[in-house]
């Protein structure tokens, strides 16, 4: 009976330890990525925004704090972009059609990327939806942002603007 | 010994049902058939009358849904 009762302790133990580790933390160089546009067939890659400020968000249309932070973060990037700011939106959706249908909703001007399998979603640790890293111009992450309210928007421009200036 | 074997090949087949949900993954849990209450207005004042007459509240999950989003 011992050896039953360690077998079962240990397999919980191992059932707890699902420890992942945060491969996006604020100082670290941001996961590159290669991805799909979600309309159309051009590919981005990470590499393409170096030298740019980048708002990379992970998003999905069943998301319902996405469809506040997209006119938001849209208003934001027409109010930047020249400055050297760029919004990449990752979509997790299984269902390119989900996606579009939102977008057909919500129009933005940024640039939207379909991450079909999830993988990427995966490298950078989305542990809420949404979830949104904050790139410098060298590719290094300079904050992570779990969840979104409206009021963020006002942090996140902070930021934004604090970063443009520092280069 | 033989009850021992059973109950490991037993704990075993039913540890497959135990998996991980990424919050990415959660898109079906956030339709709104799959809600626990369906609508917030009326469980709102529900439970408010429940905490008037009880003088309790709680033992209900918080907010935010199956979604995981904020």
């Amino acid at each position: 009976m011992h050896k039953l009762y360690l077998f079962v302790l240990s397999a919980l133990l191992w059932c707890l330890t699902g420890v992942m580790a945060n491969a996006a933390e604020v100082g670290q160089s941001a996961p590159p990525f290669t991805l799909p546009a979600l309309q159309g067939d051009k590919t981005n890659n990470l590499k393409d925004y170096q030298g740019k400020v980048v708002y990379l968000d992970f998003w999905a249309s069943w998301c319902a704090p996405c469809r506040t932070s997209f006119p938001l973060l849209n208003a934001l990037y027409k109010k930047y972009k020249d400055k050297g700011f760029a919004v990449v939106a990752v979509n997790l959706d299984e269902d390119k059609a989900k996606a579009e249908k939102f977008l057909q909703a919500i129009p933005v001007d940024f640039t939207i990327l379909h991450d079909a399998s999830g993988g990427l979603a995966d490298q950078y640790v989305v542990e809420s939806m949404p979830t949104s890293f904050i790139v410098d111009q060298k590719g290094v992450v300079q904050h992570v942002h779990h969840g979104f309210v409206s009021d963020d928007i006002k942090a996140i421009e902070q930021k934004v603007t604090s970063l443009l200036s520092a280069n | 010994m033989k009850t021992s074997i059973a109950a490991i090949i037993l704990l075993a087949v039913l540890s497959t049902g135990c998996t991980e949900v990424l919050p990415r993954q959660r898109g079906n849990l956030a339709l709104p058939q799959m809600g626990l209450t369906t609508d917030g207005l009326e469980f709102e004042l529900r439970q408010h009358a429940f905490f008037s007459k009880e003088s309790a509240a709680g033992g209900y999950g918080g907010g935010g849904g199956g979604c995981g989003c904020n």
